[in-house]
């Protein structure tokens, strides 16, 4: 089955060489540019807001950089692609009992995504565990009760506080005269789902197997996740930390304002109480919002006179 | 507690209750039917701490999708790979340690 090439360096605009710093940087630059809250064409900006995660998904992953990597550096984007046989996860066939293969649709990443790094079987017949001889005897043969297939699905942090329901499709490419089914399944996300959590659609995988969707946060510009928490880096000038001020934040799906005392230290996490993702018991978790000290990486002349000054009066010494 | 029943003939599933948030339990029977596991067994897996589930009342057990996931995993591995009770729990021991430090990993690349 053959997929477009997408060239992840060209989505984040930075060289194949680029250290992981370079790309983070390149990856939120973009995300802020085109999240759909803040992106004036929304719907052009959902669509390349999807793009720049997925290629931090794989370029910010040093495991999916270097199979991505491996692919080589000719390719184009956009060029017509087809993944080596046995090399992805996509293309598992069983010898001797028909080829079969699976491919994934809706999960929130691109044909080429699910072609590298999609559907993969847990556990199957064919490893290291398989006596030669078959199944051994007074065992159920494994057919009895399926496969099961397992694939990535990305949700939002938005769809994790709220829920939603998603439209996804399953490919099967049966037999040698590469007949395709396509099946399509509506999907709950529950509200207050965690990364790593599966969602199982029973019945759904191979011959009666289940289909297990691990969920995957979509990566969010200004929010990372731990446990149910968010946390958010909030960028403070010096005088802003060291007078006192107040700023405003972003939530999931609003703004906040934040006093921000006088003498505030850098790595000061300051909590917004149930602004996180929703928690087990029915509450929410809470944002944190943790100073971050910039200084200003130009000055004009009148600036560097009253730091002068300052630097001349001030005792404090940061080393002390 | 909200009782759901959904087809048991085709695809045997009964979503027995639901969580304030987060999805779906399975009742005892009902994993141990769509996991293909005896009930006893599941219970002694639960009891060496290889699967999660949740007390609702005396000594009921309820299981989410992902406890579902673990079950079917390990009787695949018990019935096609004849692995003993000890292997499983160090398999899925293992395993369950990498998922936890490949998603702790992805946390520290954000920061």
């Amino acid at each position: 089955m053959a997929v477009q090439f997408r060239d992840y360096y060209e989505t984040l605009g930075v060289a194949r060489t680029a250290s992981q710093d370079e790309i983070r940087t390149a990856y939120r630059k973009l995300a802020r540019k085109y999240h759909p809250d803040v992106a004036k064409d929304k719907a052009a900006g959902e669509e390349k807001f999807k793009e720049i995660n997925e290629a931090y998904e794989v370029l910010g992953d040093p495991e999916k950089r270097r199979k991505y990597d491996a692919l080589g550096a000719n390719w184009q984007q956009g060029q017509e692609f087809r993944p080596p046989p046995g090399s992805t996860p996509e293309w598992q066939r069983r010898r001797g009992e028909g080829d079969f293969e699976f491919h994934m649709g809706g999960t929130g990443f691109s044909d080429f995504f699910e072609a590298l790094f999609g559907a993969r079987r847990p556990f199957r017949r064919g490893s290291p565990f398989e006596e030669p001889g078959g199944t051994p005897p007074g065992s159920e043969p494994f057919e009895a009760y399926g496969r099961d297939i397992e694939g990535d699905i990305m949700v939002t942090l938005e769809e994790a506080l709220k829920g939603s329901t998603r439209q996804i499709s399953l490919q099967r490419l049966a037999g040698q005269d590469g007949h395709v089914k396509t099946e399509s399944y509506t999907v709950k996300i529950p509200a207050g789902i965690r990364e790593g959590q599966r969602i199982r659609l029973g019945g759904q995988g191979e011959a009666g197997g289940d289909l297990f969707l691990r969920v995957r946060f979509e990566r969010h510009p200004d929010f990372r996740v731990q446990q149910s928490d968010l946390y958010y880096d909030l960028e403070l000038a010096p005088w802003e930390a060291v007078l006192g001020s107040q700023v405003t934040v972003p939530t999931l799906g609003g703004r906040a304002k934040l006093k921000i005392p006088a003498g505030t230290q850098a790595g000061h996490k300051f909590r917004l109480h149930g602004q996180g993702l929703p928690r087990k018991d029915g509450k929410r978790g809470d944002l944190y919002a943790v100073a971050k000290i910039q200084t200003p990486p130009k000055v004009s002349e009148a600036e560097r006179q009253l730091w002068e000054r300052l630097s001349g009066i001030s005792t404090f010494n940061p080393r002390l | 507690m909200k009782k759901k029943f959904v087809s048991r003939q085709a695809m045997r599933i009964e979503i027995t209750a639901e969580r304030a948030e987060g999805g779906r339990l399975y009742d005892l029977e009902t994993a141990a039917a769509v996991s293909n596991t005896h009930p006893d067994l599941i219970r002694r897996y639960h009891g060496v701490g290889l699967i999660a589930a949740e007390e609702r009342e005396e000594d009921e057990l309820f299981f989410d999708d992902d406890a579902i996931y673990w079950l079917r995993q390990i009787e695949a591995l018990r019935r096609e790979g004849d692995i003993s009770q000890h292997g499983l729990r160090l398999i899925v021991d293992l395993l369950q340690e990498v998922e936890r430090l490949q998603m702790e990993l992805r946390s520290r690349n954000e920061r």
